[in-house]
């Protein structure tokens, strides 16, 4: 009786973390922003469900915005899979668009985070 | 008051009071609401405290140093400890650390409340989720809603991000103990009214 006891317990122990991470797994996704300027930014998600928008706070300069999402353990990407733009603009008005394809490839290096540069802002507007 | 025996293990003794000060903040922020009894409004003030008996929750205080998210849990089921994981990986990938903090007082709030729940309603009500989440795979049901666009976010049930996702404050500003998990709380602590 005692070792059932003792097995049980330990099955649970081990069972239990186990089942925990087995569905989902919890993520930040930040927008690093990596200019000289405050940045707005708007994320559009698309799913089974529709497609929605999350405006950020103001992303300071240097400083990162962040959101919260959840996504099965047997998805190898990493950044959330239902964004599918992200768009930025400056405090000139030039805005950048980043498109899935453009997003996994920002991601790459990053994980979860999507670096936005003054580059980027030069390639879509100029100087 | 409620007692937790928060255990340092491996954390250095900086550390390990940074995080018992977080935990025992984010139990009292979440925790504190108005309840109404008979007709009667009350302010509830909830401290949690360190005590170190075999009567207190127990607690690890845990640090997860890579940028992937551990997920904490109370189980709250035969002498198994909850974790209480502070995120600290997420400054890698440049998270403010306010944030990382904000977070772990919230989820500290959370898994806390999983020992309440256990002793109300078991487990279908604490490892359920309030009936948000299956409760063996944590999983979130097809009938669970997202999270709202404005309002009190339920501190103790799950939503469906794929339904709508939060913006990493919401959580923080709106999730709140709804009035009948304070209730519970109370009850649990079996508290003797007198009006």
């Amino acid at each position: 009786m005692e070792n059932l006891r003792f097995y049980y317990k330990y099955s649970l122990i081990i069972l239990i973390p186990l089942l925990l991470n087995a569905c989902t797994n919890t993520y930040w996704g930040l927008i690093e922003n990596n200019t000289n300027n405050v940045i707005n930014v708007k994320l559009t998600f698309i799913n089974e469900y529709g497609t929605r928008f999350l405006e950020l706070k103001p992303v300071k300069s240097k400083e990162s915005g962040v959101w919260y999402y959840e996504q099965s353990s047997f998805i190898i990407t990493k950044i959330d899979k239902n964004l599918s733009m992200v768009e930025a603009t400056n405090n000139k008005g030039c805005t950048i668009t980043f498109n899935r394809a453009a997003i996994d490839k920002n991601v790459e290096n990053h994980r979860q985070k999507i670096v936005i540069k003054t580059q980027d802002f030069i390639d879509a507007c100029g100087e | 008051m409620f007692f937790l025996i928060f255990k340092q293990n491996s954390l250095t003794n900086a550390e390990y009071s940074k995080l018992k000060t977080l935990a025992i903040a984010g139990i009292k922020q979440y925790w504190s609401n108005a309840i109404t009894v008979n007709g009667i409004r009350f302010n509830v003030t909830v401290n949690a405290s360190h005590k170190n008996s075999s009567d207190a929750i127990p607690v690890d205080l845990m640090i997860e140093n890579s940028p992937d998210y551990a997920r904490s849990m109370n189980p709250a089921i035969l002498g198994i400890d909850a974790s209480f994981i502070y995120q600290k990986g997420l400054l890698k990938l440049g998270a403010p650390i306010k944030l990382i903090d904000d977070d772990f007082k919230l989820v500290s709030a959370h898994e806390f409340g999983h020992s309440v729940l256990m002793y109300v309603g078991g487990i279908s009500l604490s490892w359920g989720h309030k009936g948000s989440t299956n409760a063996l795979l944590q999983n979130v049901k097809s009938s669970t809603p997202g999270y709202p666009e404005k309002g009190k976010i339920d501190l103790m049930k799950y939503y469906n991000t794929n339904k709508r996702e939060p913006d990493a404050s919401q959580r923080v500003n709106d999730s709140i103990a709804m009035e009948i998990d304070i209730k519970r709380l109370i009850w649990s602590s079996e508290i003797s009214w007198k009006i």
